[in-house]
This record gives C-alpha cells, sequence and structure tokens, in this order.
C-alpha cells in the first residue's frame, strides 16, 4: 500500500518522495492533487474517504495515509 | 447515464415553474431597481418547501433525489421573472445547508439545518477583500482557542445574503503555520457579541441578492459551533463548492429556455424587410446557438447531479458546469439583446436584465479562470 500510494503520488508531481515526507504542509501537494489522490485511494483500495476525514493528520505523509486506510478498512 | 425523467418528475417540474409564475414575479422590475429582498416571496417560497427539496425528510426537507431537485429547480428558474431570487434560494442552499449537513453534527442539524430550511436566512463567508479572492486560502481571519470555544477576528467581503442573514458559515484559521490545512469553518449568528455586517452593497445585476460584508470583531463561538474537525475547512469548502458549482446555475438554466421562446416569438412576429427578422440567417442562427448553449447548459448539469446520485467523484464535472453555464448565460443574453434590438437594451422590457444578472457568474464560486485551472490540473497540467 505504502508503496503504491507513494509511486501515484511521485508520478503525479513528477518529484520522488519517501512514506515520511511531508506532502500537505510543506507545500508539495495541493489541494487539487490531494483530491486525485484520494480518488485514486479509494479507486484502488476500494474505501469511502468521508469529507470529513479529509484533514492534515490523516494525509500529511503516505505513512499517515496508511495508518488512516488501514483503520478505515478495518472498520 | 439516462437522462429521459419519469412523468412523476415532470410533473414536478411543471409545479415549480407554475409556482413560481405565480407567486414571484410581482414588481420585480422595481424590486430589481432598487435593491429589495423580495422577503415575501422568500417566505413563500420557504413555505412551498424549495429550500429543502435535496435535503432529509428529518430536517424539513423534501428529501428527493438530486436529479429530481435539480430538474425542479430548473422549473422554478422557467417560472420566475426574478434571477436575483432563485439565486440567493440556489446560494444558500448549495453552500450553507449542504454544509451543515455534511459536517454538522445532529445538534446542529437541528438547531440551524431545520430553521434554514424553513426560511431562516443564512451566508457562506470565505471571500475576504485583500487576499482572498481566487486565493481562497490565503485568508486573514483568524480563531484563536480558549476556554469552551474560539475568539475570531477578521472581516469577510462580497458575501451572498450577508446583509440580512441570520446565521452565516464562516472560515477562519485556526493554525496559520500550517496553511490553509490549517482552516477551520464555523457557524457564527447575529446574537453573537462582536458580529456584525454592512448595508447592501451595490451591483450591476442579481440586485434583489443582497450581498454585503461580515465583521467578526473578538466574537467568541462556542466549541459547538465548530463545523467539523479544527482543519477541516478546506475540505468542507471543496465539498460544498462541488454543490454551488454543480447546480447554482440550474434555475438559470430555466431562464435560458424562457429566453429562446421569447426570442423565437419575437423573431417570428417583427418584421424588418417586408418579412419576419427570423427569416434572416444572423437572427436564426443566433437562435440555434442559444438553442445549442441551453441543451449543453443541461446536459452539464445533469451529469454533475448523475455522478452525484451515484456517489462518484465530480469536481471536474462541477468545474465545468460552472464555467459552462455562466458563459452560456451571459452570451445567450447577449444575443437575446441583438435580436430585440433598441427593446433590448431600454430597460422597461427588461430584456437587457438577464446580462446584468449574468455578469456576476462570472466571477462568484469560483472565477472562469479559475474554473479552467481547475479542469487543466485535474488533465495533467502541471
Amino acid at each position: 500500500m505504502i508503496q503504491e500510494i507513494t509511486n501515484y503520488i511521485s508520478e503525479e508531481i513528477d518529484t520522488d518522495i519517501t512514506a515520511e515526507e511531508e506532502l500537505l504542509s510543506s507545500g508539495l501537494i495541493d489541494s487539487i492533487t490531494i483530491m486525485k489522490v484520494i480518488a485514486f485511494i479509494e479507486e484502488t483500495y476500494e474505501v469511502k474517504v468521508p469529507p470529513q476525514d479529509m484533514v492534515i493528520e490523516n494525509f500529511n505523509t503516505v505513512q499517515s495515509m496508511s495508518d488512516y486506510l488501514k483503520g478505515q478498512l478495518q472498520n | 447515464m439516462d437522462f429521459s425523467w419519469s412523468e412523476e418528475q415532470l410533473k414536478l417540474k411543471q409545479g415549480a415553474s407554475e409556482f413560481a409564475k405565480e407567486n414571484l414575479n410581482k414588481d420585480v422590475s422595481q424590486k430589481e431597481r432598487n435593491n429589495i429582498f423580495p422577503t415575501e416571496e422568500w417566505k413563500k417560497c420557504a413555505d412551498f418547501g424549495v429550500l429543502g427539496w435535496p435535503f432529509p425528510k428529518e430536517y424539513g426537507g423534501g428529501g428527493f433525489d438530486i436529479m429530481t431537485s435539480v430538474l425542479m429547480l430548473e422549473g422554478f428558474g422557467y417560472g420566475s421573472e426574478d434571477n436575483g431570487l432563485p439565486f440567493s434560494l440556489n446560494s444558500q442552499m448549495w453552500s450553507t445547508q449542504v454544509a451543515i449537513n455534511a459536517f454538522g453534527s445532529e445538534e446542529q442539524k437541528q438547531k440551524y439545518l431545520k430553521p434554514l430550511i424553513s426560511g431562516t436566512v443564512g451566508a457562506f463567508g470565505i471571500t475576504e477583500n485583500d487576499t482572498a479572492g481566487s486565493d481562497t486560502y490565503g485568508l486573514q481571519m483568524t480563531a484563536e482557542k480558549t476556554d469552551g470555544g474560539y475568539i475570531l477576528n477578521g472581516e469577510k467581503h462580497y458575501i451572498t445574503l450577508a446583509p440580512i442573514c441570520e446565521i452565516a458559515v464562516v472560515f477562519a484559521t485556526t493554525n496559520p503555520k500550517l496553511g490553509r490545512w490549517g482552516i477551520t469553518a464555523f457557524i457564527v449568528d447575529t446574537s453573537m457579541d462582536g458580529f456584525s455586517r454592512s448595508e447592501v452593497r451595490d451591483k450591476v445585476g442579481m440586485r434583489t441578492t443582497p450581498m454585503g460584508n461580515l465583521y467578526l470583531k473578538n466574537c467568541f463561538v462556542p466549541d459547538e459551533n465548530r463545523l467539523g474537525k479544527e482543519g477541516a475547512g478546506l475540505s468542507l469548502f471543496t465539498s460544498a463548492m462541488e454543490s454551488e458549482r454543480g447546480y447554482i446555475f440550474a434555475s438559470q438554466i430555466g431562464r435560458m429556455q424562457k429566453q429562446l421562446e421569447n426570442a423565437i416569438a419575437y423573431s417570428n412576429e417583427r418584421k424588418s424587410f417586408g418579412q419576419n427578422i427570423g427569416s434572416f440567417q444572423s437572427v436564426s442562427n443566433r437562435i440555434a446557438n442559444m438553442k445549442l448553449r441551453l441543451e449543453t447548459s443541461k446536459m452539464h448539469l445533469y451529469k454533475v447531479a448523475y455522478l452525484d446520485h451515484h456517489d462518484l467523484p465530480l469536481m471536474e464535472e462541477a468545474a465545468m458546469a460552472k464555467l459552462y453555464i455562466s458563459e452560456a448565460f451571459v452570451d445567450s443574453s447577449t444575443d437575446i439583446i441583438r435580436i430585440f434590438g433598441a427593446k433590448g437594451v431600454v430597460t422597461e422590457y427588461e430584456i437587457e436584465r438577464d446580462l446584468r444578472d449574468g455578469l456576476g457568474g462570472l466571477i462568484y464560486s469560483g472565477t472562469s479562470d479559475v474554473q479552467r485551472n481547475i479542469i487543466a490540473k485535474l488533465n495533467g497540467v502541471q
């Protein structure tokens, strides 16, 4: 999961990133790109990300996305 | 995608149109000239259920699915001679109410969504005077955490319904270090100390829709009035804007239908050089273009509603709908003026009003330029 999301984002922003890299607070990803990332996550992992959960705690790094998704998939 | 309508849906559309025609068209020109908000008509619309059509029945809504709702709003716009009142209703529904419905707690929905659906006037404030226009997230309004709530300071400008609203959803930064990810939404109301607003600001069109500023000065907002989580303001705004951009022109499409019918009737009646002006290709081509814009606008509107109905992503489609329909209305409003000639520009014939009403559509809910940026970005432009 971490590798897949990392690869997708790296390709989207044309920059190699790591799982711990801060994406939102650093400005590497803007508000439109994060919507594309969420659409990718929803389609790939067949999970719904409610708009209420789209906060920096859940999406600032690939690692935090993965942690959030694991929680969602368990529910 | 299936855009065929059932008999029941078409009856609802017709009913909305007849309601608007019978109840909303008195003294429109005089109200429009004097920036008068049609309070009585607003109340009639609320009583008829307009503000609740797409919202859950438990909050006083009609519980109609989104496709039926936009079709009814289209019919409503066809029957209304005033573009301002449908705009006010749509603005409140697709921003303020949608935000509270999607992000509000049960208590907030009972306390605020229910009254809004019943006719309380609500505003949605993100735009600011200095930085936060197209650079939406550059906003300066602050929300400082304190015991039991937040202290809000700042101003919101060019806000639809601000001069008459009883409540407002406003956006403020709770953590400036996080930029756009530190923005949080709050519900404020006129009873709160430190809340004030401007008088109606005069503008070129949509003059029956009051627009103005909101001022918050050391305004204490209790924790229970925070809408969504801290830092969820961006997501809330994005979500509300998808609805607003997708649907705010539903009623304007009804108006475009009316324009087309008026243009055809006039082109068949008005004589020039011994023949109907419609027999000249310069006129008939304009009418064909108006029809094309109308049908394309409908397709954009219905596609957004279809995607929404099926819980599919619609950010790009909402941007395209907003961009296309707003520009189509301006173009068709210009065409009908050319068809009517001198009558088109003389105020007493009420033809020119549509063009004035349409101009704001190029700006609010994200300018046409912003929509083009979104579409380009979503298609891979870096």
